[in-house]
């Protein structure tokens, strides 16, 4: 595996959305993110708030780490909300669950919505990292494929 | 297919394969030694040898000859086990004696002029009192009492026990009754082994409801888990990194009261885990206590399906009840009133005292319960649910309050609309 660290994907630079209902994990993922170079963050309590950040033309959205029991909107109803945007469906997607005994239909379900990584809770800060660097190092190349493509 | 379906089918597999043995003993009870043996010699022809039949001339005149009346084609006679004694005593020894080495008789021919202080009639009565399933069939002459006096003197308590034959008899008539009441005694046996069977499918069910209702809470709770775990290892992790004493003071005490949390949720869910493993005896509680427990097992599902629980004013409501099964009713009314609102709403409860009555009700604002629908609500196995419910949610709420506690548990529609769940326990008077 690529050695993929906070310059590769220039994190300082990038807006990631924390969504959960639990402002202690919210927190967490934020002080973890910031070790590593993040500084640009978005907070939101369930997938209705999420969603209108999203929806705003003006609000940049590099990466939503989203968990997926939560009141309101859960976390796969944003994400298919995210997937059928018009202009940014691609907008890389973690999800995070806790419930381990329904995880095997859970990512089944998730990747038909073409979710990029889950990340089971309880989660180890190593993991958070690993994964956070790994999809949008992913959706970097996936850039530069298609404007490769796009110009041949 | 359904867990209850399953569950049967399960059972089915774990009995043990062998029904009840058929029983083929039969008594035989004749002052007349020859008659006896004549009755039996007909019932199991190889096992009475051939000069054990010397005739008496009441012998002659009971028994029809064989050839005048050949038996049916095709049957085993020896199929029977039988004993003959001349007695009432002997016939109340034998019977005594066949069920304490567990061979009782099924069925028993009784002359019914014994010739003893006790006729035949009187006889049966106090075998029956002996060994209540065994059949009898009298063997009567037409100077013997009536049929209707027979009747009268066994009672009609025991009517379904015997019949009769007339003398002379013929041999397709003794092994025909003999056939016939033996076969009713193995069916007997045969219904009370399947109602057995039965109940013991349906304790199984309702064991495995309980463990339903805390698989789903199980869930709320790994949910909960998940959350604080990440909680506790989050706040280490980035008090390693920080290596300032006040992070790390800071991240001590957020992991604390993480794992107090945690404990907490333990403690609450091992009170609910402990009803589906066995019943316990009741003991003294504040009703609201145990109604707050359930409601803290459903504090995040309500959170998540906007459900607004609200309480009249609490007070102490002691009641003597077997805490981890009442815990169980509640969560099981909680859900079911959730499960009436998709779009969040609200639930009341009220406790008040209506003597000899503590009542209960839990109140909920959904669209209540379909006038067709509601007498069946609490029928094992019936459910709207379609396959998301086993259909025994309420039969084990009604079990546990009314078997369990005494109670009554009334469900209805609110004058001002929603179900209305009532609980009513028995207030135990001092001292009892």
């Amino acid at each position: 595996m690529k050695d993929l660290n906070a310059s590769t994907v220039k994190a300082a630079h990038l807006v990631v959305l924390i969504v959960d209902d639990d402002p202690m994990i919210r927190q967490i993922i934020v002080q973890n993110l910031k070790t590593i170079g993040f500084q640009k963050f978005l907070e939101a309590p369930n997938g209705t708030d999420a969603h209108k950040f999203v929806l705003d033309p003006l609000q940049r959205v590099d990466l939503i780490i989203c968990d997926w029991e939560m009141p309101k909107t859960d976390g796969l109803t944003f994400l298919r909300a995210v997937r059928s945007h018009r202009t940014r469906s691609d907008i890389p997607f973690i999800m995070v669950t806790s419930q381990v005994s329904q995880e095997r239909m859970k990512i089944t379900k998730a990747a038909q919505h073409e979710v990029n990584a889950y990340i089971v809770k309880p989660f180890r800060a190593e993991v958070l990292r690993q994964k956070v660097f790994q999809v949008l190092f992913e959706a970097m190349e996936k850039t530069v494929t298609e404007k490769k493509a796009a110009g041949r | 297919m359904s867990t209850a379906a399953k569950l049967i089918r399960d059972q089915r597999n774990l009995l043990p394969k062998g029904n009840p043995v058929p029983n083929r003993r039969i008594l035989v009870v004749d002052d007349e030694p020859q008659i006896g043996e004549g009755i039996k010699r007909i019932l199991c022809p190889d096992t009475v040898s051939a000069s054990a039949t010397p005739r008496s001339s009441r012998s002659l005149q009971a028994v029809t000859p064989a050839t005048g009346t050949p038996a049916a084609p095709g049957l085993v006679a020896s199929e029977f086990d039988v004993v003959v004694v001349t007695t009432p005593e002997a016939a109340i020894d034998a019977v005594t004696h066949a069920l304490r080495e567990n061979k009782p008789f099924a069925m028993g021919f009784f002359d019914v002029m014994l010739g003893a202080e006790m006729d035949g009639i009187e006889l049966v009565k106090q075998l029956l009192s002996v060994d209540p399933k065994m059949y009898a069939v009298f063997v009567t002459a037409y100077q013997d009492r009536s049929v209707d006096t027979i009747g009268s003197l066994l009672g009609d308590e025991n009517r379904e026990k015997w019949d009769y034959i007339n003398k002379p008899f013929t041999e397709g008539e003794i092994l025909q009754k003999g056939r016939n009441a033996t076969s009713l005694w193995d069916l007997h046996r045969l219904k009370e082994w399947q109602e057995e069977r039965l109940s013991e499918a349906h304790q199984l069910l309702l064991q495995n409801e309980r463990q339903n209702a805390v698989a789903a809470v199980g869930r709320s709770v790994a949910h909960e888990f998940g959350n604080l775990l990440t909680h506790i290892v989050g706040n280490a992790e980035l008090a390693l990194e920080q290596k300032s004493e006040p992070a790390m003071k800071n991240a001590l005490d957020l992991i604390l009261k993480a794992s107090d949390t945690a404990a907490s949720i333990l403690k609450r869910f091992r009170t609910l885990h402990g009803s589906a493993e066995k019943t316990t005896p009741p003991a003294p509680m504040d009703v609201w206590q145990v109604l707050d427990e359930a409601l803290e097992l459903m504090e995040f599902q309500f959170r998540k399906r906007y459900v607004l629980v609200k309480k009249s004013r609490p007070e102490f409501m002691p009641l003597l009840g077997n805490r981890h099964a009442l815990v169980q009713v509640f969560v099981n009314l909680f859900m079911n009133a959730m499960y009436a609102m998709p779009k969040g709403g609200e639930i009341n409860i009220k406790v008040k005292v209506e003597k000899p009555w503590m009542e209960i009700s839990i109140h909920d604002s959904g669209p209540g319960i379909p006038e067709d629908v509601l007498p069946r609500v609490t029928e094992a196995l019936f459910t709207t649910k379609g396959g998301d419910g086993s259909g025994l949610g309420l039969s084990i709420c009604k079990e546990i309050v009314e078997i369990e506690h005494q109670g009554e548990l009334i469900i209805q529609n609110h004058s001002k609309g929603g179900a209305e769940v009532i609980i009513r326990l028995p207030l135990k008077a001092k001292g009892e």
